[in-house]
């Protein structure tokens, strides 16, 4: 009897369908508490590693999340290899609001720092472990754009390793910051020189143009 | 089941889903003070807006078939999920009555309990919100309003104001929320602050305190990692790990004097997570120049997190 080439399709498709199913998920990546940055780390920030930013056309916002780590870029500060990612803003719509930093995972959390910088890739203002929240699914900075600030640059901060975040009130910490260790109570998430890093951009105005034009 | 079956289970659900959904309704965008533009020395606090009553907020009955999880199991008691799906429109319509019921029951124990105890939450809040901004040297006043229920007051510019800015929270739900089966004190508050002499909105943010899902979302799916966008830009307040009440009647009949103390301490920290976002504008918020080997960079913390001590300049360099 001779099968038709679609059944046959059928049938390779649900198989693959049933082995996907069947394959377990990959265990969570735990945190990287060192950095040799395999690739060649730069002095400077460079600009064509730089990732727009984009809103879809009608929209406010855009978000684009990216794993910082050994696949991106670094740079070498105080004779540290740090990795990065650098976000550039879009251009002809008004930027509102900036949000940026790292999401949280199950093991966990890239040690951001962000910077903006201007378009000579000139830092603007910096924005340290203080200055982050912890925002829905996020620990992020929340501010609003400066119109000289063109890119925003999020870098691992070393200090941050070995260090974890708590998710709980840590009554004995009188300086009631939510920065730990893994010795503290409770839930927390290590700190880490990779992972996922994100920025999203709130504009003014719903944007009048699409992605390409932006 | 026809279509006009399917529709109508789905605006039940919708329905089911909607009432316990603590939305931002309004149109406004999220915004951030910014330091280099405004500063505060003095604020109106407009009289907080508060929920009808505290409520405790449970997961709704998942009604989809086979789907019976832990927390709609804890919430339903005896009532099957599966049960009311089967039973087609007239089953979910059940379920959903049955629901109602027990968020009312639960919700009045709540309220009798508060009673008791001479609780007063919006006391409670704004205390706790004028004494962290006079610590930050923000002077606060109390503008008594009246507004419609779970809005902000309307504004209007006002060219002669004595103050800089109107401060305007809504507490859109406050009381206990269940997670992971135990029950933890909850707090969900919008705020708003608008420029006196002009009317513009100058920040637009949103805070919640415990529900404890959210603060590790990771723990929902542990093989993905979080959704950015997943809890947009609501600051999530950390919750004190040993707040917890295994069941109703524990923070209602068996723990009163306890609840009300952790209740207390989530408005507080809410008030003072609140506090800590209008302090970004204080006059003592003095931007401070880093020194570093390439050039100065600017330092500042926009919003620090409720209790950090005083943003010294971050000394990082590009």
């Amino acid at each position: 009897m001779k099968q038709s080439p679609l059944k046959a399709a059928s049938a390779a498709t649900a198989l693959c369908l049933v082995a996907a199913c069947a394959t377990p998920p990959p265990p969570p990546p735990p945190a990287s508490l060192s950095f040799d940055g395999t690739g060649a780390c730069t002095q400077n920030i460079e600009a064509h590693t730089a990732q727009t930013v984009t809103i879809k056309k009608r929209q406010r916002s855009g978000t684009l999340s990216i794993i910082a780590g050994p696949e991106t870029a670094c740079q070498v500060v105080n004779d540290a290899k740090l990795p990065y990612v650098l976000y550039k803003l879009p251009g002809s719509v008004k930027v509102s609001t900036i949000q940026a930093g790292g999401v949280f995972e199950a093991k966990r959390l890239f040690a951001a720092e962000v910077v903006t910088l201007d378009a000579d890739l000139a830092p603007v203002r910096t924005f340290g472990p203080e200055a982050f929240l912890q925002r829905g699914g996020t620990w992020s900075v929340f501010f609003p754009s400066r119109a000289n600030e063109r890119y925003v640059l999020i870098r691992a901060n070393p200090d941050l390793i070995g260090k974890a975040y708590l998710f709980t009130e840590q009554p004995d910490n009188s300086a009631g910051t939510q920065i730990g260790t893994a010795a503290d109570a409770g839930p927390k998430t290590d700190y880490s020189y990779g992972g996922y890093v994100f920025a999203r951009v709130f504009l003014e105005e719903a944007a009048a143009v699409g992605p390409k034009e932006q | 089941m026809n279509r006009h079956s399917i529709a109508a289970c789905a605006a039940v659900l919708c329905f089911a889903f909607s009432s316990q959904a603590i939305a931002q309704s309004d149109k406004d965008p999220v915004l951030a003070l910014d330091a280099e533009q405004i500063q505060l020395n003095r604020v109106i606090l407009m009289s907080t807006g508060m929920p009808e009553r505290a409520t405790g907020e449970d997961m709704p009955i998942d009604m989809s078939v086979g789907n019976s999880t832990a927390q709609s199991m804890v919430n339903s008691g005896q009532v099957s999920p599966a049960a009311g799906a089967a039973g087609g429109i007239l089953g979910a319509l059940v379920v959903a009555a049955i629901d109602a019921g027990i968020d009312s029951n639960r919700n009045g124990k709540i309220e009798r309990m508060l009673t008791e105890q001479g609780f007063d939450a919006r006391a409670v809040f704004e205390e706790a919100l004028v004494s962290a901004l006079s610590a930050g040297r923000i002077e606060a006043s109390h503008k008594p309003v009246s507004r419609a229920k779970g809005t902000f007051v309307p504004v209007t510019a006002d060219p002669d104001a004595k103050h800089d800015a109107s401060v305007d929270v809504l507490i859109r739900q406050y009381g206990f929320t269940i997670d992971n089966m135990v029950w933890y004190p909850s707090v969900f508050a919008q705020v708003k602050i608008h420029d006196a002499k002009t009317g513009k909105l100058l920040m637009n943010d949103a805070l919640s305190y415990g529900r404890p899902g959210l603060q590790a979302p990771v723990q929902m799916s542990p093989y993905l990692p979080a959704d950015p966008n997943v809890g947009s830009t609501t600051i999530v307040v950390p919750y004190v790990l040993d707040s917890a009440f295994k069941t109703v009647d524990a923070y209602t009949q068996d723990e009163p004097e306890r609840a009300v103390a952790a209740l207390t301490h989530a408005l507080q920290r809410t008030a003072k997570a609140t506090a800590a976002l209008i302090l970004a504008a204080a006059p003592s918020s003095a931007i401070t120049i880093a020194d570093g080997p390439v050039g100065g960079v600017e330092a500042e913390t926009p919003a620090a997190p409720s209790g950090a001590p005083d943003a010294d300049a971050v000394t990082e360099t590009l």
